[in-house]
């Protein structure tokens, strides 16, 4: 009754289903009349408390889905995919992969407005994956990637560039910090909150070991987001336009100050070709 | 650290285990008596539970024992409920009234399946209510009580649709299992609520039904409403009508423990835990029969 391809064949044709339990034609009609929302609404609920693990990471999404009513749904539709993930004794952190892809194709497929919703999601996936990025970086008794100090108009424009760590970088409709002061405070409300173009940065700072939220805009995500370990100032900037290029510079000096990013080194060469992947 | 119970006194109050729960009983350390640990986070993942052993008394409950299935568990399971009996003190086993085992069907003489081919649904699921189902569950008790040495406690799943089968309401069904038996019972209100929706019935009338005399222990829990169905929810705080059956359960019986059950998430908040724990002991002091 758990099983959703069964489930499938016994609301189709209970008979059929059945036939290989030689059942009393009696019990067959009583499958028939069964209540199958309801039978699929437990399979869901079902599959919903056995990912209860999977929340730890995802309080706030969990939060919106219960109160827009969508997490019984979600899990109706999830159970055969968690099925399957049972049956290949996947790991916590590849469950959570495929339920986050999962989520976000089936928040995608509603043609309802849940506002916040994505925001939060995204906000918690890369929050996860951050932490988990800064779970594998060497102890900070090996020392933090070195800063720069200050650098001159000639060293910014022509060192190539790296990030220090990992960064995603990207737009949100809503503002995930707003949506998660809104449930601390136990009041989420989603008609509160006010459509609008935000851009973060969500940086996973090595010399701390914390996640940094920072500020952004377009520009710099597209400065950012160039910022490769290949380039120097330079190149990155002229793929701006003029105007912006002075913005630019100045949030790449800013960067540098806070340690975000620095010169390719010897040192942080190989750190930097694979740390810093960039959305 | 082991359970004991003030012999006269009201019911002790406890919560259920969940990630938050250690911090909560380190902050108030007196706010409750014990904790409600389930079976299968000491026996899948004893380390991250293992500390809480020794804040407070435990009581165990268990979701792997398919206590009305026609299979008995897996001996690893029977032999690690035993160990984990032993090694928490706990003063009886919680467990649902359902079945997470079935045997496959054998047809004919063409029937390849191996022997040891079941059915695992990975949750707790309420049975048909009827005769055959009776005897098993008559089985399940009789071997958990020669087995484990404590008293085992059945505890009523909610009924989200009369399981094919059924003969019996699940009160008439846990009233022949007390009748055949000297099991003692678990009663969750939340549970009990839902199947009152389901199958429209009055809840605080019918539970006077219940063989309240058996009732040792009693689960309080959240109650959420979608797609048109009452559903079990251990995120968030129970309804009024959760707390009105209590008072109502409280006038007909003495029950030794009530657990809140708010384990689902990794965080609850600290205030209305507190504010359920204290409403709980409210309706406890205001309705709890004298002792005798």
């Amino acid at each position: 009754m758990l099983d959703p391809v069964f489930l499938d064949l016994l609301e189709r044709d209970p008979a059929i289903a059945l036939g290989e339990y030689a059942l009393d034609p009696a019990l067959v009609s009583e499958f028939s009349r069964l209540d199958w929302s309801r039978v699929r609404g437990f399979a869901g609920m079902a599959a919903k408390v056995q990912n209860n693990g999977l929340w730890q990471h995802f309080f706030y999404t969990r939060t919106l889905l219960a109160n827009f009513k969508l997490d019984n749904r979600l899990f109706v539709a999830y159970r055969r995919q968690h099925l399957e993930n049972r049956k290949e004794g996947l790991s916590r952190d590849a469950q959570t992969d495929r339920f986050l892809q999962f989520l976000r194709t089936y928040i995608h497929s509603l043609s309802d407005n849940y506002p916040g919703l994505s925001a939060v999601i995204q906000h918690e996936h890369w929050a996860w994956e951050i932490a988990k990025s800064l779970s594998c970086q060497p102890s900070k008794s090996n020392g933090p990637p070195a800063r720069n100090a200050r650098p001159s108009d000639h060293t910014l424009m022509n060192a190539a560039i790296t990030i220090n760590g990992v960064i995603r970088v990207g737009e949100f409709k809503h503002d995930p910090l707003q949506i998660v002061a809104m449930v601390d405070h136990g009041h989420f409300d989603p008609k509160a909150l006010v459509e609008t173009s935000i851009w973060r940065c969500y940086w996973g700072d090595p010399a701390s070991g914390e996640l940094r939220i920072l500020e952004s805009d377009a520009n710099s995500a597209t400065v950012l987001n160039a910022v490769n370990g290949c380039q120097c100032a330079k190149d990155i900037l002229r793929s701006t336009t003029e105007s912006n290029s002075i913005q630019a510079k100045l949030f790449l000096r800013q960067a540098f100050k806070i340690g975000l990013v620095s010169y390719v080194t010897k040192q942080n060469r190989t750190r930097g070709s694979h740390a810093g992947r960039l959305r | 650290m082991s359970y004991k119970e003030n012999r006269g006194a009201s019911a002790q109050i406890g919560i259920a285990y969940s990630s938050y729960v250690p911090s909560f009983v380190s902050k108030h350390p007196d706010t409750v008596d014990y904790i409600e640990l389930p079976f299968e986070v000491l026996h899948f993942q004893n380390d991250s539970a293992a500390a809480i052993l020794d804040s407070k008394p435990i009581i165990l409950h268990c979701a792997s024992l398919s206590m009305a299935g026609s299979l008995p568990p897996a001996w690893e399971i029977t032999k690690s409920v035993q160990h984990w009996i032993h090694e928490t003190k706990t003063p009886w086993l919680g467990e649902h009234l359902a079945y997470i085992t079935a045997a496959r069907p054998t047809v004919g003489q063409d029937n390849l399946e191996p022997l040891s081919s079941l059915y695992d649904t990975g949750y707790s699921v309420g049975p048909p209510m009827n005769t055959e189902t009776l005897e098993y569950v008559l089985h399940s008790v009789q071997r958990c009580e020669d087995s484990f040495g404590v008293p085992i406690l059945l505890e009523n799943s909610p009924v989200y649709f009369t399981p094919p089968g059924s003969t019996m309401t699940q009160v008439e069904f846990v009233n022949e299992i007390c009748a055949c038996s000297s099991a003692r019972l678990l009663l969750d209100l939340a549970h009990f609520y839902i199947t009152s929706r389901v199958l429209k019935f009055n809840p605080l009338r019918e539970v006077l039904r219940f063989p309240l005399e058996r009732v040792d222990e009693i689960h309080i829990s959240g109650v959420d409403f979608q797609d048109e169905s009452h559903w079990d929810d251990h995120t968030r705080p129970a309804p009024d009508v959760v707390f009105d059956l209590l008072a109502t359960v409280l006038a007909h019986c003495r029950p030794r423990a009530v657990t809140l059950e708010y384990n689902w998430s990794v965080r609850f908040p600290e205030d209305l835990l507190l504010g359920e724990i204290a409403r709980a002991r409210q309706v406890l002091a205001a309705t709890c029969l004298p002792s005798t």
